[in-house]
């Protein structure tokens, strides 16, 4: 054996070291986040109110500490679930699809769930929906139709490209656009057909926003991305054997049919809670795992959890940014992340091929 | 005669009314290094795969050590079957040594990293890559791509005590001569000690050097499964290759054309693949 034999993955001291520097920026972008804001706080301030929180005395507790507690936490806590669950689904679809482009939205998630909560919106008061959705009416109705929508568009996607057999991954990625571009066509004739009012709605819906945050919604969120990730990590070395192909997967143990119920699944119920909780951010779920690759993270068991800590970080940052630069207004946050990532999407594309590195 | 490890009973593949596979039988045993060749489109790939497991035989079966190989699961087919497909491409970028490591972590998910990284190490030591074990795997030349996919098969089938199959579905199409004669070498290597190799191939001449049988394929039934100097007369080559051939019982001389010619192996010339001091293949391979 030659003396390079020794480790698997030469930059085995590099991926603590990458995991750590995460783990870090994640924690700075969380108390950031959670100090600044239209009233700021020092670090200080933060544990003070923190131990006044846990004392229990609510009814005693100063704005600030409500402030604190009761909107930015939830907010800053809904902001590191959303990235997560998107960044993760993106990696794993990436890696189901074999394709670096791959995105979150791809399944028809993203256009199913924008169809169902315009019509939501649309409909709002008419009484149709709300009878239907029974305890889920009020502040809900609209989050939860997104969600049903992302699931019905993920499964007739499912249905339509029937993949069984064969090449299923690029059937089901075509079914995913066909499903997308009808229900953003209605979308398109809804915005058409309400008033302004309504309008405005519409519009915070398909940019994506984190202003709804509450600790319901968190934990409603926590527990579709949890639940998520779990099936998601477990299949990280299928998705590895998978980048040899459909069949070679199958030659090295992992059947592909399985493997693609468990991702789609999974990555339809994070991003569909994801998109529920705040609308269409785009950008995070491509942009993440494939900054990631780039850094020579390629193995899913690595590159899955590295995904959700960086996406969570990243929208926490994107969030803090969306709600400080012009206060008193919020510019929507799904507009920052495109607007940040698009560039450094094109930054990734230029430097790898200069670098000459796979097409 | 031992038992076969995979044997195909009457299978037929069929897609719609196209049978692609057609009512073939054949068996695979341990020890044997049998080859697999055919005109394009004769079903020698779809016939590789119903024997490996990947595809469901539309009638007949395939039995892998006597039971129904659909039935026996996709993780224990794996440690005893490896398979080296057409110039497979990975997208994103994987090192060397990630990408060999893939069929060892799925057969042998109990393994330690120190385990996985043994058969690795072996494996591209084997195939002649340990230096580019480190090197992100796009950016290797397509013949080291290939030669890594065999480490990768290598390395899934390291140190399993039962027989096991290696499966080359032309495996050796876009590699040089030099490395075509390694691989090919590292295959009989594994007959040799016990294992079953099936190879894909499309050169006659390599067909007839390396395998202990070899049976023809066209039109997706078998036309003839015998010892290549049964199996290659020129009246069968003619007949399904189309092709005029002359078979020769010894090397052509040294600066003659490069023609398709049928070596009949069973006096293996030492002269031909020519020995190298250095390769494995006059290593450990041919038996001079």
């Amino acid at each position: 054996m030659s003396s390079v034999d020794g480790r698997l993955d030469p930059r085995a001291d590099d991926l603590p070291r990458l995991a750590a520097i995460l783990v870090g920026a994640a924690i700075l972008a969380v108390l950031a986040a959670l100090c600044l804001g239209s009233i700021s706080f020092s670090v200080w301030e933060l544990f003070t109110s923190l131990r006044e929180l846990s004392r229990g005395e609510s009814e005693s507790a100063t704005f600030q500490t409500q402030l604190l507690w009761g909107l930015r936490a939830p907010r800053v806590a809904l902001a590191l679930l959303v990235g997560a669950g998107l960044a993760l689904s993106g990696a794993a679809l990436q890696g189901l699809f074999r394709n670096p482009l791959a995105d979150p939205g791809l399944l028809g998630v993203s256009g199913g769930a924008a169809l169902a909560a315009a019509a939501a919106i649309a409909t709002a008061g008419g009484g149709v929906l709300s009878s239907v959705v029974g305890p889920f009416a009020g502040p809900f109705a609209v989050p939860f139709a997104a969600f049903s929508g992302a699931l019905l568009a993920t499964g007739a996607a499912w249905l339509l490209a029937r993949p069984q057999s064969g090449d299923g991954a690029s059937r089901l990625i075509l079914a995913g656009v066909a499903i997308n571009a009808i229900a953003f066509a209605g979308v398109g004739l809804i915005t058409f057909l309400v008033d302004d009012a309504q309008l405005r709605g519409l519009a915070f819906w398909n940019l994506g926003g984190l202003g709804g945050a509450t600790w319901q919604v968190v934990g409603v969120t926590a527990l579709f991305v949890s639940a998520a990730s779990v099936p998601l990590c477990s299949v990280a070395s299928g998705l590895d054997a998978l980048q040899l192909g459909e069949d070679g997967a199958f030659y090295a143990g992992t059947p592909a049919p399985r493997l693609r119920r468990v991702v789609v699944v999974a990555a339809a119920l994070a991003v569909g809670a994801s998109i529920a909780a705040a609308g269409a951010i785009g950008f995070i779920g491509l942009l993440v795992p494939h900054g990631l690759r780039t850094l020579g993270v390629s193995r899913h068991r690595v590159l899955l959890p590295l995904s959700a800590l960086a996406g969570g970080a990243l929208l926490v940052v994107a969030d803090l940014v969306a709600r400080t630069v012009a206060t008193p207004r919020e510019i929507p946050v799904g507009v920052l992340t495109a607007l940040c990532g698009a560039p450094f999407f094109a930054f990734l594309l230029h430097r790898r091929g200069r670098l000459g590195g796979p097409k | 005669m031992t038992r076969p490890l995979i044997e195909a009973i009457d299978a037929t593949l069929a897609v719609s009314a196209f049978r692609l596979v057609d009512r073939v039988s054949l068996a695979l045993r341990a020890g044997e290094f049998v080859a697999l060749v055919g005109p394009n489109g004769a079903g020698k790939s779809s016939l590789l795969h119903l024997l490996g497991g990947a595809r469901r035989a539309t009638s007949g079966s395939v039995l892998f050590e006597g039971r129904d190989i659909a039935a026996t699961p996709a993780k224990l087919l794996a440690t005893r079957r490896a398979v080296v497909g057409q110039a497979t491409s990975v997208k994103f970028p994987f090192r060397v040594r990630e990408m060999v490591a893939l069929g060892r972590l799925c057969a042998h998910p109990e393994e330690s990293p120190a385990q996985v990284d043994r058969a690795v190490g072996n494996a591209l030591e084997a195939v002649g890559l340990s230096g580019l074990g480190d090197r992100v795997f796009p950016t290797l030349s397509g013949g080291e791509q290939q030669r890594a996919h065999v480490a990768r098969a290598l390395a899934q089938l390291h140190g399993v005590a039962a027989p096991t199959v290696l499966f080359l579905d032309e495996a050796t199409s876009n590699l040089d001569v030099e490395h075509q004669h390694d691989v090919l070498g590292l295959a009989r290597d594994h007959a040799q000690r016990g294992g079953t190799v099936l190879a894909v191939l499309h050169d006659l001449n390599l067909a007839s050097w390396y395998a202990d049988r070899v049976i023809v394929l066209s039109g997706g039934r078998i036309r003839t499964d015998a010892p290549p100097r049964v199996a290659l007369t020129p009246e069968l080559i003619r007949a399904v290759f189309r092709i005029d051939v002359r078979a020769m019982e010894s090397p052509p001389a040294a600066h003659g054309p490069v023609l398709p010619l049928v070596f009949r192996n069973d006096d293996r010339i030492p002269a031909y693949p020519p020995a190298r001091s250095e390769s494995m293949l006059s290593a450990k391979g041919a038996p001079l």
